[in-house]
């Protein structure tokens, strides 16, 4: 599954910024490297990093959910599409630079994919919210990445109410190319004028709840940020660092 | 960035995340998903718009999961920005204008996006967009083209649509809506 | 084009079986409305009240059983092209609405099947919405805009119309107005569904009341019997309206569940009393 799940690891107690720069620090890597073995050392990281917080079994199923299409794309893409030199797998010519290159962006993609969808489920966003607050973000950027989340749902509802709305008025949602353009204006208009209406009756609720754009909250419950935690992030920040300075430096030098 | 502008903002995000189903059930091979970015360019403003842009680009790859998206976050600056500059050139008063400058964008995207993809991702990401590649690449056109093709092939109907539909939009606002936001003035 | 009488059509849903997500909504319900008569479909949430009726339009699809329009099997049509016979009115409707004047809103319905302009002005004279047939719909109140809706499916002029809680959200003058359209509707010979928690409305324009419970009907009786009837409408978790309490408390003649029969009543005792 996709999103938070519960849990007692060292990453679900770590303070939220941790499993977040480690997953960031997991997609640089992935760039950063370019040989193929390489980037499945960021790969098995990334799994590594999905084990220690228990969530592997959880993130892998959606993880190759998302990259099997783009892996079968890329294997036709690069192997079969690929230059010479070519190996023969049974009846098909198979292009040995291309299979080198398809694994190395099959790769990239593992990585990010289990990185942060291992963020995501160590995370708890009502900690995040309390880090960044405790942290002086401004109320409006994680009012904003909150409160979004909530909106999104009822506005999807509303989607479909006016999608059916409108095909109770007549409208067909088949026929030629041509009408189909047409009828996005019935269904996109309505979207965005009935949400349009609600901007000043929201801004007036949040005011009254003393949610202003600059003022700042105290964080209720600030999630501890140890000293493991800073030297955790230290570490991510150095590899990352040494591993662009060789890829730039070494490789050219 | 006042409260309302935050708003504003925040139903711009909403929107890009959930018109994709319009589309869907369009059954159009387009994504619309920066419409909601567009239309806070034109209503509140460029820095109004980034921030609509980069935190939609945050919350898809939250919701769907799919994270390789994140390093096309570049994109959604550039198409702020454009959007912004077009609205103050008054390309949304008329239909036409709004698609040409919509074309425009298309053109600017796709070459922002096309290099992303070739290099980081060897020409795979989003889903239609790599299909598009495939069959080009299987045609007989070399990766980078048959990447840039599939891009502009996309991008070009997906952002002139995205300008004709803020266009229409603002065509529509009703007087009592447009009156509070003071960019559609100018 | 004006309405003829018997231009509606009978409903009739057939041992209608239907799930979401492995959840029945609907266990086998079987029901026969005949053209020009007025249903409404009481019940608890989640009941299957909004499911029974759209299916109507075709929004859902049984997954056993058969709906019918008139002569039409549902299962064949699309909702658009359903649209020509049923008129839907969404609880939300107002969110519907996207044209720059509320004429041209209303006409939007109309347009789609090829109809004339009678039908969006009569529509707009019924429920009030002359005065501000030029306005921008987002320019009107909210129970206005509601009103704009419901006048956009009237302009279509069906011979079968479902609402989903018609009165909610409208004021006193708006709630009338729906009043008058819908019995109006009911002498030309159409056949109405309303989907509604204000019994009160109900009882105004309602002749057969159906009450669902978990996905299967629990009652189907007049009108009139069941609303002035508080010890059968009592284990359905339902009250009497207001008018029928009246006229139960004080024994009013004819039983009247309507405000003007319950008033023509009281007019009709204090004469005798006043007489004797």
């Amino acid at each position: 599954m996709i999103g938070y799940v519960p849990g007692a690891s060292a990453l679900h107690r770590a303070h939220p910024y941790t499993p977040l720069a480690i997953a960031t620090g997991l997609l640089l890597m992935a760039f950063a490297v370019s040989a193929p073995g390489a980037v499945w050392v960021v790969v098995a990281a990334a799994a590594l990093f999905a084990a220690s917080a228990g969530v592997l079994g959880t993130v892998l199923r959606p993880a190759a959910i998302l990259a099997l299409p783009t892996w079968v794309l890329l294997t036709i893409l690069h192997g079969l599409l690929g230059g010479a030199p070519h190996v023969m797998l049974g009846p098909v010519a198979f292009s040995v630079p291309g299979g080198e290159r398809a694994l190395v962006f099959g790769g990239r993609l593992a990585a990010i994919l289990l990185a942060f969808l291992t963020a995501l489920a160590t995370v708890s966003p009502a900690r995040l919210v309390e880090a960044m607050t405790a942290r002086g973000v401004p109320f409006g950027r994680v009012y904003l990445l909150v409160s979004t989340l909530t909106v999104v749902p009822r506005l999807r509802a509303r989607v479909r109410q006016i999608v059916d709305a409108q095909q109770c008025r007549g409208l067909r949602l088949g026929g030629s190319p041509l009408a189909r353009l047409r009828a996005l204006g019935p269904l996109v208009v309505p979207l965005v004028l009935s949400a349009l209406a609600e901007v000043d009756e929201q801004a007036l609720a949040l005011d009254v709840r003393g949610g202003t754009a600059r003022g700042r909250r105290t964080a209720l419950e600030p999630p501890e940020d140890s000293r493991a935690d800073r030297a955790v992030r230290l570490a991510v920040l150095v590899a990352v660092v040494a591993a662009y300075a060789w890829k730039f430096l070494g490789a050219g030098g | 960035m006042t409260l309302r502008d935050l708003v504003v903002v925040r139903l711009g995000v909403a929107v890009n995340l959930v018109v994709g189903q319009v589309a869907a059930a369009l059954l159009l091979p387009v994504y619309l998903d920066t419409i909601g970015t567009v239309l806070v360019a034109t209503l509140v403003g460029p820095r109004a718009a980034i921030v609509a842009g980069l935190t939609s680009q945050v919350l898809n790859a939250v919701l769907s999961g799919n994270f390789t998206w994140l390093p096309f976050g570049v994109v959604q600056i550039v198409i702020a920005l454009y959007a912004a500059l077009a609205a103050r050139l008054g390309a949304f008063r008329r239909l036409g204008t709004a698609v040409a400058a919509g074309f425009g964008l298309g053109i600017v995207a796709a070459s922002t996006s096309a290099p992303i993809s070739y290099y980081l991702f060897g020409g795979a990401t989003a889903g239609g967009v790599t299909a598009v590649t495939t069959v080009l690449r299987a045609l007989g056109a070399p990766l980078p083209v048959a990447v840039a093709a599939a891009s502009y092939s996309t991008d070009l109907l997906d952002k002139s649509l995205v300008f004709a539909l803020v266009a229409v939009v603002l065509r529509s606002l009703p007087r009592q809506m447009a009156v509070r936001f003071p960019m559609l003035a100018r | 084009m004006s309405a003829a009488p018997g231009r509606g059509h009978a409903v009739r849903w057939e041992a209608v079986r239907f799930a979401y997500d492995g959840v029945e909504a609907l266990r086998g319900v079987s029901l026969d409305v005949p053209a020009g008569t007025t249903l409404a479909i009481l019940g608890p949430n989640g009941a299957g009240k909004t499911t029974l009726t759209r299916l109507l339009i075709g929004l859902l699809r049984p997954r056993a059983g058969r709906v019918s329009v008139g002569d039409w099997d549902v299962a064949a049509k699309r909702p658009d092209e359903l649209a020509a016979r049923v008129g839907y009115v969404f609880q939300h409707a107002d969110q519907q609405l996207f044209e720059r004047t509320v004429r041209r809103d209303v006409a939007f319905g109309p347009q789609r099947l090829g109809l004339g302009d009678g039908g969006v002005e009569r529509a707009l004279g019924e429920l009030g919405l002359l005065g501000g047939a030029e306005s921008h719909p987002y320019d009107l109140p909210a129970p206005a805009r509601k009103l704009v809706a419901l006048a956009g499916v009237l302009a279509m002029e069906p011979g079968v119309l479902v609402l989903d809680e018609p009165t909610a959200g409208l004021d006193r003058a708006g709630r009338d107005r729906v009043i008058a359209a819908l019995r109006r509707r009911s002498v030309d010979g159409v056949t109405v569904v309303v989907v509604s928690h204000d019994l009160a409305f109900v009882a105004e324009v309602a002749e057969r009341i159906v009450v669902l419970r978990e996905g299967v009907v629990v009652a189907d009786a007049p009108a009139g019997r069941l609303l002035g009837d508080a010890a059968a409408l009592a284990p359905l978790g339902l009250e009497p309206p207001p008018a029928a309490a009246v006229g139960a408390a004080l024994g009013l003649p004819g039983a009247p569940i309507r405000v003007e029969d319950c008033a023509a009543a009281l007019g009709g005792v204090r004469w005798r009393g006043t007489g004797a």
